[in-house]
């Protein structure tokens, strides 16, 4: 499930591991939970500055790109540390995850969270301060909170509005850890952007209260799927919104799976958000929704007005003719 | 010719994601940032690959993009080089069996060069580059190497 995606795949995991359990009525103990929490949290800490430093590349500033991303490498070293891979992690399993945190590992997220904290607090005050940003972001692509709950966006592009929207605040272990979503009020690129920056350092800090929550317990068994029918439903908070997923299982075989990505319902409220600017700002208006061009590509085929329906073996013969293998050749 | 010699001393390159899953993207980007740095070695990362000495080429090749990847290649100057990132670059990877890919990048690209991981870490690439960069000098080999490669 990991190779959905190369920036969140973690979030990814989640949900899918959500929509398992909750199929297979299974509740992970808390230390998972708290494992998950710190995967999670790290990862967004990871997207939000590679973001950052992306949207500073569009305003011109090379250089803070490049510290954004020299900044970036230091969670990717955490990363490294506590799962072995850099980019896709494959921490979590069902109940459980792969490995535990050492103390040694524990004192290197520390130290290096501290070193990334330091320089986000530097950053975010060079984003409040200079004014060629402010001329730049302020009231570009302006959303309003009406038209944020119309439109249905989610993540830190709602938030950006003021919409209290936030699918961790409906997570029992995240409350636990007095949970509460960074909202900003104006709703343009630059509440947006300080939504993130500010949702940052919030993520340093609730790694920090899982770290220290963490029982000293040893880890459950890892779950099996073998042999388990279900159909469910699972989310995660992805650091561009709300991830969903559902998955259609029957005797440990997936027979559908079907995911809503953020991108998906954020990018819809492009439109407005471009009415009435310059043609200069159409790069820091798309850059500020943080989208992921292949989450936005969904099929609907309408005919008439009306959404086409098809069965599976009608959609095989019309758009994949008949050479998928039904199991993998090497399985 | 004179664009030999800009692969053993500055190479540009340039990147074409063929529908993998954004991993090895964000690997080959990290490639400019400081603590890799390929500027150290004359290399730039560049958009166009009509302005490219080496593609680098990552995902499993989707139906789609793979005129598109022809297309590119096809601008390229003539003496070009092709490295395959990832493990969907070499051979499909996770996706291989999936039912809009047809064919692997080396059957429709020469590929110099194979870069397995998932995603492989940005030293990994650094090394593929380096290496085309001295398999190209033939005045830094001695031996085997110093021959070169026949051009494509
Ligand atoms: S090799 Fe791995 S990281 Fe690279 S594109 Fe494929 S799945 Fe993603």
């Amino acid at each position: 499930m990991q190779r959905v995606c190369g920036i969140c795949p973690t979030s990814h995991s989640t949900a899918f591991l959500d929509c398992v359990e909750r199929g297979m009525k299974i509740d992970p103990a808390k230390k998972v939970k708290l494992l998950r929490v710190i995967e999670l949290e790290l990862e967004r800490i990871n997207s939000h500055m590679l973001w950052t430093g992306h949207m500073a590349n569009i305003l011109g500033y090379k250089m803070l790109f490049m510290f954004f991303w020299k900044e970036r490498e230091h969670t990717l070293d955490v990363f490294e540390k506590i799962t072995g891979g850099r980019i896709h992690h494959n921490f979590s399993k069902l109940r459980s995850a792969r490995f535990d945190l050492t103390k040694d590992m524990e004192n290197f997220m520390l130290r290096k969270l501290a070193r990334v904290e330091k320089k986000v607090k530097g950053y975010l005050k060079t984003f409040r301060s200079d004014s060629i940003m402010k001329a730049r972001l302020r009231g570009v692509g302006t959303i309003t909170k009406d038209g944020a709950e119309r439109m249905g966006v989610v993540g830190p592009v709602a938030r950006g509005s003021g919409v209290n929207i936030d699918v961790r605040k409906h997570i029992p272990v995240y409350r636990e850890l007095g949970f509460e979503p960074v909202l900003e009020k104006v709703g343009d690129s630059y509440a947006r952007t300080l939504v993130r920056l500010r949702e940052t350092l919030q993520s340093i800090e609730l790694v920090r209260e899982a770290l220290s929550e963490m029982p000293k317990t040893r880890l459950p068994k890892w779950g099996s799927f073998a042999g388990a029918t279900f159909e469910s439903t699972g989310r995660s908070e992805a650091p561009r919104g709300e991830d969903f997923h559902f998955i259609k299982a029957e005797n440990g075989i997936i027979k559908r799976a079907k995911i809503r990505t953020p991108t998906f319902s954020n990018i819809i409220s492009l439109e407005g958000m471009l009415k009435g600017r310059e043609i200069g700002d159409i790069p820091v208006i798309l850059g500020s929704l943080d989208p992921c061009f292949a989450c936005m590509e969904r099929v609907m085929v309408v005919k008439d007005g009306k959404a086409e329906d098809m069965s599976e073996e009608e959609f095989r013969r019309k758009y994949v003719g008949n050479n998928i293998p039904s199991v993998c050749p090497t399985h | 010719m004179g664009l030999r010699n800009s692969i053993k001393k500055s190479p540009w390159v340039s990147y074409f994601n063929s529908g993998g899953c954004n991993g090895c993207a964000l690997e080959v980007v990290a490639l400019i940032t400081p603590r890799y740095d390929i500027e150290r070695f004359g290399a730039i990362l560049k958009s166009s690959a009509r302005h490219a000495d080496i593609l680098i080429v990552s995902g499993a090749l989707t139906e789609q993009s793979r005129k598109r990847l022809v297309n590119g290649y096809r601008q390229m100057s003539p003496d070009k080089k092709v490295i395959a990132v990832g493990i969907c670059g070499c051979s499909g990877g996770p996706f291989r069996f999936t039912y809009n890919i047809k064919k692997r990048v080396d059957e429709v690209i020469p590929v110099d060069m194979y870069v397995p991981g998932c995603p492989p870490r940005p030293e990994a690439i650094i090394n593929a580059i380096v290496k085309l960069m001295v398999e190209n000098d033939g005045s830094k080999q001695k031996g085997t190497a110093a021959r070169g490669r026949k051009g494509k």
